[in-house]
């Protein structure tokens, strides 16, 4: 009981009052005291209940959201819900602690909450997301064969310049192209990949080994050309800045 | 609405009808009983340069620079002088042409001759009296006029502020009963709702911002990909890579979603075979990289590099927008074979100190 929290909804719209109330039901700290469609009406409640947190509208029929969180004191904990983004700065004036803007999606609402109870310094909740959609990691296409084919970024281990085409040498197989090097150089994420030799691209993450000379990918020892060094330790650093659990 | 009779004559061709007409009149009044015309006439005719002079300056000068710039007591004061110099020089003209070669029958008097002079005053009144009273209508109504377009403007301003404030407020909380009505008997239309929610409010309130954080951007630009991937079924295969952190960091809106904008229109599912987008941002310190590439359709190619209809003007905007605000902080290549359209895009990013 002393963990949970307390609070109520001013909101005149059936539905959107209805929507919280199913967020408020899905989060167990979350105790509803009740649910009123204006201000005056939750006074009475806010007398005799300890409220902890309120959940307004900001427009309300008669006084607004604003006005009414305005007159209260102590200044309660708030979190606003409006339809209305310039309202926005308004809510922030009076110290809210979140301000949500309709349609509320679910993890939007959560994290509202957990600022809220980061500011009462207790436990987070776990942002266990209801169903992650899994997402399809990221590919390029290139034109092998005569026709285009999609390769995942994650399996390219690196591309090979010959002399008119380009080989790219992924976990699962070659692939052949006519692309030239720097044509696949500047469409590449700069981020994952850098060019380490004039006829050479490596994937950084699948780089296993690495000195001034050269870098080991998939067993194969691959050179670094005398101009490339500078770029090839710097897009490593920005790698691993960017993933500090990436180490060499 | 009152309309100003919008003459088709000139300023000036009013004056020289207005003095045609005054020299005929006073001419067939002043040739009187004996029909003495040539005389009449002759003696108005020297008159004119110098009245209409006066009528001149009091209309286009004092009226204008004076009368209408509510400067009323100067007008008055200056008035005064003027006209009795005009009475002075009237005075003089009679005397020295028109009783001396004309009318000479009439008894010359001393130039300041009270009755004479006075009758030269209330003639040069008369001659006054009404260009200054057409003009004074003419500028009233046209007071009016403007005044009357002026309130209507300002209604039609004051109506606009109504329908932005009124619309969105409205939508979203339409929206938002849609979402919650949805969010359990149909979760994912309900997601389409929200990403429609995120999408159209950036479009309604960031149109007029000049920088927004580069996260908003992103989730954007994330709401747009997922919407055209609902629409179409998933037929289109999209890559959508971002590496680097986009907090605290900020930029102009909608540059890079015109430019995934025109990616997507441009390579919608065809019967040719794969439609695909590959989308790749990184964050590299200060600077973001964006690649975006779609499959062309063969046989249209050059279609989405040479301004076509659709999305060329959109295109040349965002190019002279970029040109504007980044100036060199930026680099723009778009290059097509083909198979494929390519745009890369190098800008350097805004952050908060």
């Amino acid at each position: 009981m002393n963990n949970s929290i307390n609070c109520i909804i001013i909101e005149d719209e059936k539905p959107a009052a209805d929507l919280l109330q199913l967020y408020i039901s899905r989060i167990e700290v979350l105790n509803l005291a009740g649910t009123f469609t204006s201000g005056t009406q939750a006074i009475r409640c806010l007398n005799t209940h300890k409220i902890d947190l309120i959940f307004t509208d900001i427009n309300l029929p008669g006084i607004s959201g604003v006005d009414f969180i305005r007159s209260l004191t102590p200044a309660p904990n708030v979190i606003f819900t409006t339809a209305h983004a310039q309202y926005a700065v308004d809510g922030f004036d009076l110290d809210a602690v979140d301000f949500l803007l309709k349609p509320i999606p679910f993890e939007r609402f959560l994290k509202a909450i957990n600022r809220f109870i980061k500011l009462d310094s207790k436990q987070l909740l776990e942002t266990n997301k209801p169903e992650a959609p899994e997402k399809e990691p990221p590919f390029i296409f290139v034109k092998s064969d005569k026709k285009m084919v999609k390769i995942y970024l994650d399996d390219i281990l690196y591309f090979e310049s010959q002399k008119n085409y380009l080989l790219i040498t992924t976990t699962k197989e070659v692939y052949k192209t006519y692309h030239s090097i720097s044509e696949m150089e500047e469409k590449l994420p700069e981020s994952m990949f850098v060019r380490i030799h004039r006829s050479f691209i490596v994937s950084i993450p699948k780089i296993e080994k690495f000195n001034s000379n050269e870098i080991e990918i998939n067993k194969t020892i691959i050179p670094i050309g005398r101009h490339y060094g500078g770029t090839t330790t710097q897009a490593l650093k920005n790698y691993q800045l960017m993933h500090p659990t990436f180490h060499l | 609405m009152i309309a100003i009779p919008r003459s088709r004559l000139g300023k000036k061709s009013v004056y020289a009808i207005y003095w045609i007409l005054y020299v005929l009149l006073f001419g067939f009044i002043q040739a009187g009983p004996f029909h003495d015309y040539r005389n009449a006439f002759a003696s108005e005719i020297i008159s004119l340069p110098m009245r209409a002079l006066f009528v001149a300056i009091v209309l286009e000068v004092m009226m204008e620079r004076l009368l209408f710039r509510n400067k009323i007591w100067l007008f008055i004061l200056l008035y005064i002088p003027l006209i009795l110099l005009f009475a002075v020089i009237q005075r003089w003209i009679d005397n020295t042409f028109i009783l001396e070669y004309f009318l000479t029958q009439w008894q010359k008097e001393p130039l300041l001759s009270i009755s004479p002079f006075i009758y030269s005053i209330i003639k040069l009144q008369f001659v006054v009296t009404i260009p200054f009273s057409v003009k004074l209508f003419y500028n009233w109504m046209r007071e009016q006029h403007r005044s009357m377009r002026m309130a209507e403007e300002k209604t039609q301003a004051e109506l606009l502020i109504l329908r932005n404030q009124f619309h969105p407020h409205f939508i979203f909380n339409v929206l938002n009963t849609l979402y919650a009505k949805t969010l359990v008997t149909s979760p994912e239309s309900a997601e389409i709702v929200a990403r429609m929610s995120s999408l159209l409010r950036f479009s309604i309130y960031e149109i007029n911002t000049t920088r927004i954080p580069l996260e908003k951007e992103i989730k954007y630009l994330e709401d747009y990909i997922a919407l055209q991937k609902v629409r179409f079924d998933h037929h289109q295969q999209i890559s959508f890579h971002i590496d680097g952190n986009p907090d605290n960091k900020f930029l102009e809106p909608f540059i890079l979603m015109a430019f995934v904008e025109n990616s997507f229109k441009h390579s919608m599912p065809n019967e040719y075979g794969d439609s695909w987008i590959t989308i790749s941002i990184s964050i590299q310190q200060e600077w973001l990289t964006a690649k975006i590439e779609n499959s062309a359709v063969p046989g249209h190619s050059g279609h989405q590099l040479f301004n076509g209809h659709s999305g060329g003007v959109g295109l040349e905007n965002v190019k002279r927008r970029l040109n504007l605000i980044y100036g060199e902080n930026h680099t723009l290549k778009i290059s097509q074979n083909e198979d494929s359209y390519f745009v890369y895009l190098k800008l350097k990013l805004e952050s908060n100190e």
